[in-house]
């Protein structure tokens, strides 16, 4: 299948993109980040490619379906959505850097789908409860959510890495043009967790409904249904702190790695938790 | 200035009005709800029992640790959480309406203390100037206009986006709906099974919950379910065929497929399961003393009584049992006594035997027909649920992404041209209000400068 190649291709470029952008920050050139930020561009284009065909692929078995139905598609969504939000922040703030931190968990998220043995890439046809276009409204919404809390976390880790260093400015040369300020970073944490919170509210919405179509309840409390309640319940916690009591970037910092720590339990944990409804994403 | 004492009304509204409440239950609902996924909710008591030993199972079960999310302590935080919403709401509620309805003053004392300045110098004098500033203003910054003109000076006012400061009690608002909607549909909603076999008719289907017997005041009917594979084997659509018969009459057909339910009344069913039944089934019936065979059929749903055996009823039936090819399993009551399970084989005739009851009895013949599970439910606080979500996402819209910018313009004549300046404020995004205030200020200046 040529959407599978594509893919192992991508898998491969976010790798230098990756590397590009730590040797960027290494041997402090502004060009190899330049660099970095093309070929990751480049790099979302060949992704976005590679689902489409995806897609294209699965009507040509007969059984056509958007590609959000097992764990294979999703992390191939999610490393694309994350890779989108990143490059759009960048494209805002002109600030390089953070690239290294947040592309290698576009690339790992490739790897992890692509290499683990669990994790088949077949293209199988629906089972009937995947029947329903509420599941592409429900994974896109979730997977935008997720990927707003995985940027966040990423600035957030740079906040924290930088905390020590508050003085360095844009005058400092190098380290302080590609970081972008304690201040500007804070602002960037905040704005990402509202589009992760904004998102992901709306997708647990659209599975809401989803549920109550396919079987008649909204909410059962199955354990991945919980989870991403306790993840939006975290998030509300920091933006009620921030809003209300002013929280720190640095406490909106270590609380946003909590929150993302629950995004990926949300996402992966079900594996290790009692079987619920949304157990065929394992398969 | 002497303290006011509060009363215990005041302190315990006070309680409830507090963001320091709203962190603890948001923290609080998030820990109980962990403690509710590591804890496997809703299994038999014996699967419980096994694991935790007596005395952990007695304390956790005391707790309402194996349904935690409808016990008692877990919706009395859900209620503390509605109250603490109606509080904080209540509690700022008129600040802001105090924001929102401000008096505007127009004196250039405001100037100073607004955070964002720009200035400009014009040539135009204040007459020729005054038009189109007025316009600007009330093009950009439509609500609640204010204007003091006078032959030296023209101070101007304008604001919109200040429905965002009502975001948050609108966000408030919907979770309070949801709130409702949830507690609607447990309370006047139902949650119930039905399972028919091709052809059955009925109209009382089983609570989940309390597994009684419920009466829908109309009947459906299964013309027909019918299942179809891929090619590699998996499934692709279960379908039920459903007839509405209210009053004797034929009211409604309808398809039911799983994703897509079907409501009457009020009553939605939704495809659930499936699987098959035996029908028709025939049974051979021999004194265990020794003597002819006898043949009865056997009622698929009623009682049939057996002479010299007593009221036989099909409690089950089994496609390939053990491996052991078709199988039934009976309930035979004898008398007042208890009524026993027999299980026969279809290929064992024998089998019977080692009961040592008066007759032996065997399966000889059935037909296999599909039955559908369907959940049917009533739920009439969904609307509520529904509502509240799109509420919710229009709170956040309106809460993060728009913003309450309100600006002051002050044109002053002088001997050579006109100042103008530009002041501000806004309640978040600052950094997008300054940007607008910038381009602002460039359009006048392009403008005005142009009609020189």
């Amino acid at each position: 299948m040529a959407s599978s190649y594509i893919l192992s291709a991508v898998t491969f470029a976010y790798l230098i993109c990756a590397t590009l952008y730590l040797f960027s920050l290494v041997f402090k050139k502004s060009f190899l980040a330049l660099l970095a930020t093309v070929i990751t561009w480049i790099t979302l284009g060949g992704h976005t490619l590679g689902i489409i065909l995806r897609w294209v692929e699965s009507y040509q078995l007969g059984f056509g379906h958007a590609p959000f139905s097992n764990l294979y598609e999703s992390l191939v969504f999610f490393a694309w959505t994350i890779t989108l939000v990143y490059l759009l922040v960048e494209r805002k703030t002109g600030h390089r850097a953070m690239g290294v931190f947040v592309i290698p968990i576009s690339f790992l998220t490739l790897a992890y789908a692509s290499f683990s043995p669990d994790i088949s890439s077949k293209i199988v046809p629906l089972i009937p409860a995947l029947k329903s276009n509420w599941l592409i409204a429900h994974v896109i919404t979730c997977f935008l959510g997720y990927a707003g809390f995985a940027t966040s976390c990423g600035l957030s880790l740079m906040f924290l890495l930088r905390m020590n260093h508050a003085e360095i400015g844009p005058q400092d040369g190098f380290w302080g043009r590609l970081i972008p300020l304690s201040q500007t970073l804070e602002e960037l944490i905040y704005q990402t967790i509202l589009i992760g919170f904004l998102f992901l509210t709306i997708g647990i919405g659209t599975g809401a409904i989803w549920a109550h179509t396919a079987w008649g309840t909204y909410w059962s409390w199955d354990p991945k249904e919980t989870w991403s309640l306790i993840t939006w319940l975290i998030y509300a916690f920091i933006l009620h702190g921030r809003m209300a009591r002013g929280w720190s970037g640095k406490t909106m910092a270590i609380l946003s790695l909590v929150g993302f720590m629950a995004v990926l339990f949300t996402y992966l944990g079900d594996k290790y938790l009692a079987p619920g409804l949304h157990s065929y994403g394992a398969k | 200035m002497s303290i006011k004492k509060k009363s215990i009304g005041e302190h315990v509204f006070d309680f409830f009005a507090s963001v320091r409440l709203s962190l603890i239950l948001l923290a609080g609902v998030a820990a109980v709800s962990i403690l509710g996924t590591l804890i496997p909710q809703g299994e038999e008591p014996e699967v419980y029992a096994q694991y935790l030993g007596p005395r952990l199972f007695d304390v956790f079960e005391s707790l309402g640790f194996f349904d935690m999310y409808h016990a008692p302590w877990f919706l009395f935080i859900l209620l503390l959480l509605a109250l603490n919403l109606i509080g904080c709401s209540l509690k700022r509620f008129p600040k802001t309406m105090g924001i929102l309805k401000a008096p505007i003053r127009l004196d250039e004392g405001v100037f100073k203390k607004e955070e964002f300045h720009y200035q400009i110098k014009l040539d135009a004098p204040l007459e020729r100037v005054k038009t189109f500033l007025t316009d600007v203003v009330a093009k950009h910054y439509p609500n609640r206009p204010a204007q003091d003109d006078s032959p030296e000076k023209l101070m101007l006012y304008g604001e919109k986006g200040g429905l965002s400061r009502l975001g948050p009690y609108i966000i408030h608002t919907s979770v309070l709906l949801i709130f409702l909607g949830a507690f609607i549909g447990t309370r006047w909603g139902f949650e119930g099974r039905l399972t028919l076999s091709e052809g059955e008719r009925s109209g009382v289907i089983r609570l989940k919950q309390t597994d009684m017997p419920k009466e829908l005041g109309f009947s459906v009917k299964c013309d027909k379910f019918s299942v179809s594979f891929y090619e590699n084997g998996m499934p692709k659509e279960y379908r039920t065929d459903l007839t509405v018969i209210e009053g004797g009459r034929v009211v409604e057909k309808a398809a039911i497929r799983v994703n897509d339910p079907f409501t009457y009344k009020g009553v939605t069913f939704y495809q659930s399961n499936y699987g098959t039944m035996g029908d028709n089934i025939t049974l051979g019936v021999r004194p265990a003393a020794g003597g002819e065979e006898k043949i009865v059929k056997l009622d698929s749903h009623l009682e049939t009584p057996i002479p010299g055996v007593g009221l036989v009823k099909l409690a089950n039936f089994y496609p390939n049992l053990m491996k052991m090819g078709p199988a039934v399993k009976l309930a035979v009551a004898a008398g007042a006594e208890e009524p026993e399970a027999v299980v026969l084989f279809q290929k064992a005739p024998d089998f019977d035997k080692r009961r040592q009851g008066k007759s032996i009895l065997t399966l000889k013949s059935f037909t296999e027909r599909y039955y559908t599970g369907l959940q049917v439910n009533s739920d009439p606080g969904v609307w509520l649920v529904w509502l509240g979500c799109g509420i919710m996402v229009a709170g956040f819209l309106i809460t993060f992404y728009v913003s309450h910018r309100r600006i002051y313009v002050l044109a002053q004549s002088q001997p050579d041209g006109t100042i103008i300046t530009f002041s501000g404020r806004v309640n978040r995004n600052k950094l997008a209000f300054k940007r607008e205030l910038d381009r602002l200020c460039q359009t006048v200046q392009a403008n005005l400068q142009k009609a020189e």
